[in-house]
């Protein structure tokens, strides 16, 4: 017999309660999974766009949202001088509503630019020109516009065909309907304007933050984010994180006084049996680790059934339509590991009142306890 | 203690009267001032379930919008989706509440519209020519009838009777008006029959625009008595823009153009 | 080879020993002197209020004295850091409630003491089996104690207080929840068990029939020892 098994006996004692207690703190595991999951999904398939773009910086213009305001495409031949700087591709990104979608991303690409090299064709192919009248869809696009290759389709007021369905590998990229630079800023009225310049850095060049800093010296009244910081940056997403967090710390807190509440009830019921035990010469320390063990052992459990709730719920988010092409949960090892690694917390910090309780117990007294 | 009961007690009362202090006129001022005064564009995506239908059909429209030098309200719809329909379009000069223009379709052509057209549905949906001209807002007769909380906005509530020499199949319209805002929440427009309207229009999205005014930018259009149903989103918009004259002449209704 | 010596050392020296409760107003033991040399089989007798479970929990360092010193080989128990530990090592207990843990097995009710020894968990298991067996609860090794007799759960208790192979056995009144046979089987258990260990035997008691049983007789009255008899010669450890 080992302690672990004399923890599990003790548990399962008081079943219903065991199974209550961890149906407590495993929703607030599950909150904690299902939050996070959302809060590093939004933040992923922001920045996966970037990572596959294989851009290193954002230039736009200074204020506005995600969805930036346009300024003159000349800056961007302004930026391919700055040294560190290798290559430059501008964009001009819209949202629209595009036929029978409230609200799609219309990302028009500067022509033979590296931003078309991530586009892994699934079906049909490319544009063969700038100024050939059509588009490409991601993956996404397609399947909540129902378009194939060779169907036409309506952008503002102009009709385009769409010659190919491609993956761009990252959400943002796949819920999108790429067009060429010209094309978009002919359909918009915008002619030699770009809301966004991807920046590729020189591999051996200055770090990301110097030449960020030059950027913004060459052009007044430009933003330069660095892609992997474009989204941790923005106060709409950093709010998202804060109220993740801070529901995710409540529905612990909870937990928390849910667990102590049950290990108190439990070493009240049993200070007899811990007095024998210290009688029969146990250490206190021993009685400690037990006790710390039973809480971190419900926890734990609680930490399965909460991984197991909190994936059940993202994967039940991602299935609403209205998340479909915004969002895709990150459901990472890191996320797991911190879900267990919070439930163990939450297991240590509930069990070590009732724990050091039951170190203070007088054996003799406990003993003629009836 | 009692001191700040009663002060407490005074703000109340203040507000209250504030609130309660504003005329029918007032009210329905508020509601045009926030009406733009310049050129716009906007892009509108409208949903329309016919009448026995569940399953809605999507509409993407453009709208242009001037007062043109002559002081007439001149606007121009036309239809960018669905592609067998694309092209479609209507031109409106509405002054004191008549209204002339034409209306347009790729395969029929183009016609000059009539009086009787005034109850015409914007390319057949619930929304009519006479919602659009919105005579009601300058008719004389206008009376502050009672409150009511819509959800949870306080809103005043106005009748607006037509004047006999109105040409609007409207003869009744009931407004709720949230006095915050300025924004209508609700409508009921009556025929001669004013204990059961014609149609419901209930605002379900309001934004505010750059120059600080509130506009409904989503509302639902239902004909009471076939059930049919519209709902008009804005999508996007340009304001104070300066259209050319011949942005709304029948050859500009022929054309897709975009803002300026 | 046997050592005299050992054989008269005592085991236990008890001296000048004083215990109050409530601050006092209720003085449990006033004054009490004693030696219990190794091997010793004692009842210590007296009725309810004379003091003895007091100095029970006194020897069992389950309590400390107000004042006066308990000295183990010559070590006072004060000197202990902890006493725990000193239990661990040294004393069994046996309760009159049997004190099973019930969520465990008669064989895992022998293991918790085990749990301090420097054991491996094979040889936990075949000492706390041949324990039972000893006790004649061989066959019931898995059950729990709800589904023993208050017969069988004492001679689990006592198995239990032989697991850490105690120098002394602690009873207290041992047979108090038994009907007359089992008192006296149990009684017949703990005699051939210091028969073959040889440990010292401390037995708390208000029943003269019981303490008949022992070596010496020790009585108690108003925590105080009244009277100290050697009914039988005590037999040196060889």
């Amino acid at each position: 017999m080992t302690l672990l098994q004399l923890t599990l006996k003790n548990l399962s004692r008081r079943r219903v309660r065991t199974a209550l207690t961890i149906m407590g703190i495993g929703l607030g595991i599950g909150a904690v999974v299902a939050l996070l999951g959302l809060a590093w999904g939004l933040e992923a398939s922001w920045t996966d766009a970037y990572k596959v773009r294989k851009t290193d910086l954002v230039v736009r213009r200074s204020g506005g949202g995600l969805i930036a305001q346009p300024f003159p495409d000349s800056a961007s031949e302004q930026v391919a001088q700055i040294p560190g700087v290798s290559q430059v591709a501008s964009l001009l990104t819209e949202v629209l509503s595009i036929e029978s979608v409230p609200m799609m991303v219309v990302s028009g690409r500067q022509w033979q630019s590296f931003l078309w090299e991530n586009l892994k064709i699934v079906s049909g192919r490319l544009p063969t020109s700038a100024d050939e009248k059509v588009v490409v869809l991601g993956t996404l696009a397609a399947e909540m516009l129902e378009k194939k290759p060779g169907d036409k389709i309506t952008i503002e007021i102009d009709e385009f065909e769409v010659v190919g369905i491609a993956d761009g590998g990252a959400v943002v990229e796949n819920g999108a309907i790429m067009i060429s630079l010209p094309l978009l800023q002919g359909v918009m009225q915008k002619d030699k304007m770009v809301n966004f310049i991807n920046v590729r850095l020189d591999p051996k060049s200055r770090d990301p933050h110097t030449v960020s800093q030059v950027i913004q010296q060459h052009i007044p009244g430009c933003r330069v984010d660095i892609a992997e910081e474009v989204l941790s940056q923005s106060d709409g997403v950093k709010t998202f994180k804060a109220m993740n967090w801070g529901t995710s710390i409540i529905a612990l807190l909870v937990g928390t006084f849910g667990v102590m509440n049950t290990m108190f009830m439990s070493v009240f019921e049993r200070t007899r049996e811990i007095g024998i035990l210290l009688a029969l010469g146990w250490k206190r320390s021993r009685i400690l680790r037990m006790i710390l063990l039973e809480s971190v052992t419900l926890c734990f459990a609680a930490g399965i059934v909460g991984i197991i709730a909190g994936i059940a719920l993202l994967k039940i988010l991602t299935l609403m339509p209205w998340m479909q092409g915004r969002i895709e949960p990150q459901i990472t090892i890191e996320l797991l590991s911190l879900a267990l690694g919070l439930a163990i917390a939450v297991g240590v910090a509930s069990g070590l009142y009732p724990a050091l309780h039951c170190t203070r117990i007088n054996p003799s007294l406990a003993i003629r306890q009836v | 203690m009692l001191a700040r009961l009663t002060t407490l007690l005074l703000l109340a009362a203040t507000l209250a009267a504030t609130a309660q202090d504003y005329t029918a006129e007032q009210l329905l001022a508020g509601v045009k001032a926030a009406r733009p005064s310049g050129g716009i564009y906007a892009r509108l995506r409208m949903s329309h379930t016919p009448a026995g239908s569940t399953k809605p059909e999507i509409l993407q429209v453009q709208v242009k919008r001037r007062i043109a030098p002559n002081g007439h309200s001149e606007h121009l719809y036309q239809l960018l989706f669905p592609a067998n329909r694309k092209g479609e379009g209507l031109l409106l000069k509405i002054s004191d509440g008549q209204f002339t223009g034409s209306s347009h379709s790729p395969s029929s052509g183009t016609k000059t519209l009539q009086p009787s057209d005034r109850s015409l549905g914007l390319f057949a949906t619930t929304l009519s020519i006479d919602d659009v001209i919105a005579e009601f807002l300058d008719w004389p007769s206008q009376t502050l009838t009672g409150t009511e909380n819509l959800g949870n906005i306080p809103c005043h509530i106005i009748e607006s009777k037509a004047p006999a020499s109105s040409k609007s199949t409207a003869r009744l319209v009931r407004s709720w008006i949230d006095a915050k805002r300025f924004v209508t929440q609700k409508m009921q427009v009556f025929g001669s029959d004013t204990t059961r309207p014609l149609k419901t229009v209930l605002t379900e999205k309001v934004l505010r625009n750059k120059t600080g005014y509130y506009l409904p930018v989503t509302f639902t259009v239902t004909d009471t008595a076939t059930g049919a149903q519209t709902t008009v989103e804005g999508v996007r918009s340009d304001s104070d823009l300066t259209f050319p004259d011949t942005a709304f002449t029948p050859e500009a209704l022929q054309t897709l153009t975009t803002a300026p | 080879m046997p050592s005299p010596s050992a054989a008269n050392a005592p085991l236990l020296e008890i001296d000048d020993v004083r215990r109050e409760f409530d601050d006092g107003q209720v003085l449990a033991l006033r004054g009490v002197n004693l030696t219990i040399h190794e091997g010793e089989y004692v009842a210590i007798m007296g009725s309810s209020g004379s003091g003895k479970s007091t100095l029970l929990s006194l020897l069992g360092a389950l309590d400390t004295p107000n004042s006066g010193e308990i000295r183990y080989r010559g070590q006072s128990l004060s000197s202990y850091p902890d006493l725990g530990q000193f239990r661990a090592k040294h004393l069994g207990f046996i309760f009159q409630s049997f004190l099973l843990l019930p969520t465990l097995t008669a064989l895992e009710n022998v293991l918790v003491p085990m749990f301090e020894m420097p054991w491996s968990r094979p040889e936990r298991q075949r000492r706390a089996a041949e324990l039972l067996e000893a006790v004649g609860m061989g066959h019931r090794l898995n059950h729990m104690p709800e589904k023993l007799s208050g017969g069988e759960r004492q001679r689990v208790a006592i198995a239990r207080s032989l697991a850490n192979e105690p120098s002394i056995l602690l009873a207290d009144e041992p047979t108090g929840n038994l009907d007359t046979q089992n008192a006296a089987q149990i009684m017949d258990l703990l005699r051939s068990v210091h028969h073959q260990r040889k440990n010292t035997m401390i037995l708390v008691t208000h029943d003269p029939a019981i303490a008949k049983t022992a070596d010496r007789i020790i009585t108690m009255r108003d925590g105080q020892v009244v009277e100290d008899t050697q009914t039988h010669p005590h037999t040196a450890i060889s």
